[in-house]
C-alpha cells in the first residue's frame, strides 16, 4: 500500500515536472514582439454630394416657339424637378445645366444612372457607361442627362467630383420624331437616377 | 432542453437581423442618391401646311401695242400650272400672281428657289442664272432673251428691268424671296414673271416649258 502511494506520487511529480518543462521550452521557442502605437487620430470627414439649389431656366431650340415651351426646373440637393414642358415638333428641344457640387471631404464618384420611364410609357432605355450618357426614347420624346448642352459629350459612369468640386450634368428634353405632333399626348415623370460612391 | 434550443435560435435569427440592418444602414451612409424628374412632357397637336390658296390674278405687261396673251393658271395647293404665254414685241411680259397661304401652325420660310426647263424646241439656249433662281433663254445672233423668274416683289416691269445684267436681276428681284417668312395663318404673294426682252429675229418661237419651284421650310 505505502509503495503504491509512493509510485503514485513518482508519476505524479513526474507528470508535472515534464509540464513545467514543456511550458518552459514552448516559452523558449517564442519570441514575443510588442507594437505601441503613440497616437491614433480621427479627422472629421464629411460625405456631401448634392445638386446646386436654385432654379434653372430651360434653353429652348427648334426652328419656331409654335408648340414648344420649355418648363424651369427647380433644384434642391438630393432632386431635380423640371416643371410642365411642351415639345411638338422636329428640331425642339429644351436643355437645362445642372449643377452637382461635391461639400464633403470625400471624393465621388458616380457610379450609375439609370433611366426611369414616364408613367404607362412604352420607352427604350440606356443607362450611362463608362462612356455614354444615359438616355430613355419614348416615341417622339427623346430625355438625355449629357456632359454637354448639345449632347455631344457623355456624361458617364465613373467620372469624379474631388471634394469641394463641382460638375454639371445637362438635361435635354428633344422631340425626335420625324413629323410634328398629330394629337395632344402627355408623358409624366420620365427621371433619371444618379448614384455617388464614395470614391 | 427543447425550450433552450428554442431560445438559442431566436437569439441567433436578432442577431442575424441586426447585422444585416447594420449593413444596409452602413451601405447607404456610403452612398448619395441623386434624382431629376420631368413633371411632364407634353405634345401639342401642331399643322405644318403651306401651299396654294387658288387665289390668283393675271397681269399682261407690254410696252408697245403688240398684244400679250398670258396663260390662265391652274392651281391646286401645291401646283400652278400656268398656261401658254404669247409675247411678241421687246417688253412684253406677263406676270402671274400666286397667292400662297400657310393653314397651319408652324411658320414657314423660302429655303430655295429655282426654274428649270422641262422641255425646249425653241431654239433658244437657256441657262440657269445665280443657281437657278433666274432662266434666261438666248440664241447666237438674236436679239432676243427671254426671262423667267419668281420675285416677291408684285412691280417689276420690263423699265424696271431696262437692260440689266441676268445676274443682277437675279440678286436683285429673286433673291429677297429667299428667306422670307409666312407665319402660320397668313398669306402672301409670289409673282412669277416671264419677260421678253429684244425683238427676235424670227417671226416667232414656241416649245419652251419649264417649271419653278418654290420650297419652305419650317421656321
Amino acid at each position: 500500500m505505502e509503495t503504491r502511494q509512493k509510485k503514485l506520487n513518482g508519476i505524479l511529480l513526474t507528470l508535472l515536472m515534464a509540464l513545467v518543462a514543456i511550458s518552459v521550452g514552448y516559452a523558449a521557442m517564442q519570441s514575443v514582439l510588442t507594437i505601441t502605437t503613440n497616437q491614433v487620430t480621427q479627422s472629421t470627414q464629411t460625405w456631401n454630394v448634392g445638386f446646386v439649389p436654385g432654379t434653372v431656366e430651360g434653353t429652348a431650340a427648334g426652328t419656331s416657339g409654335t408648340g414648344r415651351s420649355c418648363g424651369t426646373a427647380t433644384l434642391t440637393a438630393p432632386s431635380v424637378t423640371v416643371a410642365s414642358t411642351t415639345l411638338s415638333k422636329p428640331g425642339d428641344s429644351c436643355t437645362y445645366a445642372l449643377q452637382i457640387r461635391n461639400s464633403g471631404t470625400i471624393s465621388a464618384k458616380l457610379s450609375g444612372v439609370v433611366p426611369g420611364a414616364p408613367t404607362s410609357t412604352s420607352c427604350t432605355t440606356t443607362e450611362a457607361t463608362t462612356s455614354a450618357s444615359a438616355q430613355m426614347v419614348c416615341g417622339n420624346i427623346t430625355y438625355k442627362l449629357a456632359g454637354s448642352a448639345n449632347g455631344s459629350t457623355a456624361f458617364p459612369k465613373g467620372t469624379t467630383i474631388n471634394a469641394s468640386g463641382t460638375t454639371t450634368a445637362y438635361l435635354i428634353l428633344s422631340y425626335t420624331g420625324s413629323e410634328p405632333s398629330a394629337s395632344q399626348i402627355t408623358q409624366n415623370s420620365g427621371r433619371f437616377t444618379l448614384t455617388y460612391d464614395q470614391n | 432542453m427543447r425550450r433552450h434550443n428554442y431560445r438559442l435560435w431566436k437569439m441567433a435569427i436578432f442577431c442575424m437581423m441586426a447585422v444585416i440592418t447594420l449593413m444596409g444602414f452602413g451601405y447607404a451612409a456610403m452612398n448619395k442618391v441623386l434624382e431629376v424628374q420631368v413633371a411632364s412632357v407634353q405634345q401639342s397637336d401642331v399643322v405644318w401646311n403651306i401651299g396654294f390658296s387658288g387665289t390668283n390674278t393675271v397681269t399682261p405687261l407690254s410696252q408697245a401695242t403688240s398684244s400679250v396673251t398670258c396663260g390662265t393658271p391652274s392651281i391646286s395647293p401645291t401646283s400652278a400650272t400656268l398656261g401658254a404665254s404669247h409675247l411678241s414685241a421687246s417688253g412684253d411680259g406677263c406676270r402671274y400672281s400666286l397667292q400662297v397661304s400657310n393653314t397651319g401652325d408652324i411658320g414657314g420660310k423660302v429655303s430655295g428657289v429655282t426654274t428649270v426647263v422641262n422641255s425646249n424646241s425653241s431654239g433658244y439656249t437657256c441657262t440657269q442664272v445665280s443657281s437657278g433662281q433666274l432662266l434666261s433663254c438666248t440664241k447666237s445672233g438674236d436679239p432676243a432673251e427671254i426671262l423667267v423668274f419668281p420675285s416677291a416683289n408684285g412691280s417689276i416691269t420690263a423699265s424696271t428691268l431696262g437692260s440689266t445684267a441676268a445676274a443682277t436681276i437675279a440678286s436683285t428681284y429673286v433673291a429677297p424671296l429667299i428667306n422670307s417668312t409666312l407665319a402660320g395663318g397668313a398669306n402672301t404673294n409670289v409673282y412669277l414673271y416671264v419677260f421678253l426682252r429684244g425683238t427676235p429675229a424670227s417671226t416667232s418661237f414656241s416649245g419652251l416649258r419649264f417649271t419653278t419651284t418654290v420650297s419652305y421650310t419650317q421656321n
